[in-house]
């Protein structure tokens, strides 16, 4: 028995990944929102194996109909003149996850290394989600194993100035230093 | 473009699992028949000496091409920890200059009653170099 489709399934972050047929490989992220029928949102693509990786972002619109999308991936233009045709397919992982793969080309009003290739990508697993928050929110700010104090206070010398004294003995500072 | 010939290429799947993959394909009157290799990369390992290829699976290949689309539709089966997986792929044809000669892209499905698989779906590229 086919699965109930869930209409909204598409909203919300993906994270993926992409290939070239020009040789290059990529990570991409993409944000989508709207209605059952049309697509926008913001893409993030890090392309990898030229001499130096490139990032591309800008501004998704299209459509999707029947579990078919079709998309628009237009880049910024200060970064490169290049538009992006993503026709892919909607599914969904056995674990429910909603997925996406698809193939794209490219056209560029200036010259581009890519040539066009496919991409996938998927939201996040429901435990990712939860992992995230609680991760995030349970971390201390660490540095080498060893969790820092932030001092609120202003610097000593600010202080020391309030107070109407500057401390000028090394004694002090030698002091002070073996004690941090 | 000819189909026929040898092709190596790499997979991404929804999961994040990657794999290489070599195809070795033989064209006849829109008929396809050929062997396949998949090599399984782990993502956590790719420190100096680049990933580690692991669970090596091969077998045929059997499927169509139509030469006016330049689309190509095969099927293989794969084995994984015991569980069996039917893979289809649907891909195009194009040239890849100056990359490649030649590079066929597209997205393959897996078909499988097995829960624990890794493998759900995603992308692949093949080339043909010479």
């Amino acid at each position: 028995m086919e699965k109930p489709r869930k209409t909204d399934s598409f909203r919300g972050s993906w994270t993926g990944q992409l290939i070239d047929i020009g040789g290059f490989e990529g990570q991409i992220t993409l944000t989508l929102r709207g209605n059952e029928g049309t697509v926008d949102g913001l893409f993030d693509a890090l392309i990898e194996g030229q001499h130096r990786p490139t990032r591309m972002h800008g501004v998704v619109t299209g459509r999707l109909a029947n579990r078919k999308f079709l998309l628009r991936l237009d880049s910024n233009p200060k970064e490169s003149a290049a538009s992006v045709q993503f026709e892919g397919a909607l599914f969904e992982t056995r674990r429910g996850v909603p997925a996406l793969c698809g193939r794209y080309l490219v056209s560029a009003r200036q010259p581009s290394a890519l040539l066009g290739g496919v991409m996938c990508a998927r939201q996040p697993l429901p435990m990712d989600k939860d992992e995230n928050v609680s991760v995030r929110s349970a971390l201390p700010i660490t540095r080498g194993g060893a969790t820092l104090q932030r001092d609120e206070r202003a610097p000593a010398k600010k202080r020391a100035a309030k107070k109407g004294r500057v401390q000028r003995s090394p004694t002090r500072k030698a002091t002070s230093r073996s004690a941090s | 473009m000819s189909l026929s010939g040898q092709w190596e290429g790499k997979l991404i799947d929804v999961t994040g699992v990657n794999g290489l993959l070599k195809f070795e394909l033989k064209e006849t009157r829109g008929r396809v028949e050929g062997d396949y290799s998949v090599y399984f990369l782990s993502a956590a390992e790719g420190g100096c000496c680049g990933p580690e290829h692991r669970l090596v699976q091969s077998g045929t290949v059997s499927g169509e091409y139509d030469p006016k689309k330049q689309a190509l539709r095969i099927e293989y089966d794969l084995s994984i920890a015991g569980s069996a997986a039917r893979v289809s792929i649907e891909a195009s044809l194009r040239e890849a200059l100056p990359h490649a000669k030649q590079a066929l892209f597209g997205c393959y499905g897996v078909n499988t009653e097995q829960a624990g698989l890794s493998l759900e779906g995603g992308g692949l590229v093949l080339w043909q170099y010479a």
